[in-house]
């Protein structure tokens, strides 16, 4: 029976994200509308909840895949991690220095930033071992809808800006660049693997 | 690290994916430890080698020698 890995990673990673997205829409804002302090503490943290199952996800993903993927996996984190406490360092040195003026929100970038330098690293890593991390072959197919999801949620911000609150355009708005990112790495990751193909040919 | 892993798996007419179903690995594994890109982990070299029903030392080579 194959392994089916990826399709389970996303079997447990879609719902999380969802319901991630869900909150973040739909109950976050809120945070400053309501009164009682733990109702604040609670809206304010619920977001981690789903991000929670998406980690969970994630590390079952690395537990369950075989040593290359493991290796793979693990040349991913050490670069990510690395290159996120290097712009930490360099983000309090300025900070403390007071040359730039940072807030706590920050934060909220290293999770987005380790995990785009793993994949990539990742990526990286499994090309040189003659696969690819972005046509994960057991994995439901659902990268080539990046982009055009990408555009639909573009022209949603587009179309109803006016009626959106800046947060709002900005969540949509990282969302859609998200999209967009992976859906370009995997147009280029089709593209080169075509082109090894017809060089094998060749 | 030298091997016969591509010989022995084409002698079983076996695809990379039905090898790396087998030994509970990935596609990628195979033919990366086909290609000579990987060496495989003491215990799945042995998994490898009880599965073609070969000794270890005959499917890797010790290409220093």
């Amino acid at each position: 029976m194959a392994r089916q890995l990826y399709r389970r990673y996303q079997l447990e990673l879609l719902p999380a994200m969802a319901i991630y997205m869900a909150v973040m829409i739909l109950l976050w804002p809120q945070v400053a509308k309501v009164d009682a302090l733990w109702l604040k503490w609670l809206l304010a943290l619920l977001p981690m909840l789903p991000l929670g199952l998406a980690i969970l996800a994630m590390v079952r993903l690395v537990l369950r895949s075989d040593e290359l993927e493991q290796r793979t996996h693990l040349i991913g984190l050490a670069v990510a991690a690395a290159l996120v406490a290097f712009l930490s360092m360099a983000g309090g040195f300025l900070a403390s220095a007071r040359l730039v003026k940072m807030d706590g929100s920050i934060l909220i970038w290293v999770l987005p930033v380790l995990v785009l330098a793993y994949a990539f690293v990742r990526g990286w890593a499994a090309r040189r071992m003659g696969g690819s991390a972005l046509c994960d072959e057991d994995a439901f197919r659902i990268r080539r809808w990046l982009l055009p999801i990408a555009i639909v949620l573009a022209g949603v911000i587009g179309i109803w800006h006016a009626q959106m609150s800046d947060y709002l355009i900005g969540l949509l708005s990282g969302v859609a660049f998200g999209f967009a990112l992976g859906g370009v790495a995997w147009l280029y990751g089709r593209w080169r693997d075509r082109g090894y193909a017809s060089a094998r040919k060749d | 690290m030298q091997n016969r892993v591509r010989e022995l798996r084409e002698k079983h007419a076996w695809s990379q994916a039905e090898l790396g179903e087998r030994l509970d690995v990935s596609r990628q594994t195979i033919n990366a430890i086909e290609t000579g890109k990987y060496d495989p982990s003491l215990p799945l070299a042995f998994k490898i080698a009880r599965l073609f029903g070969s000794r270890i030392e005959t499917i890797f080579l010790d290409g220093e020698k």
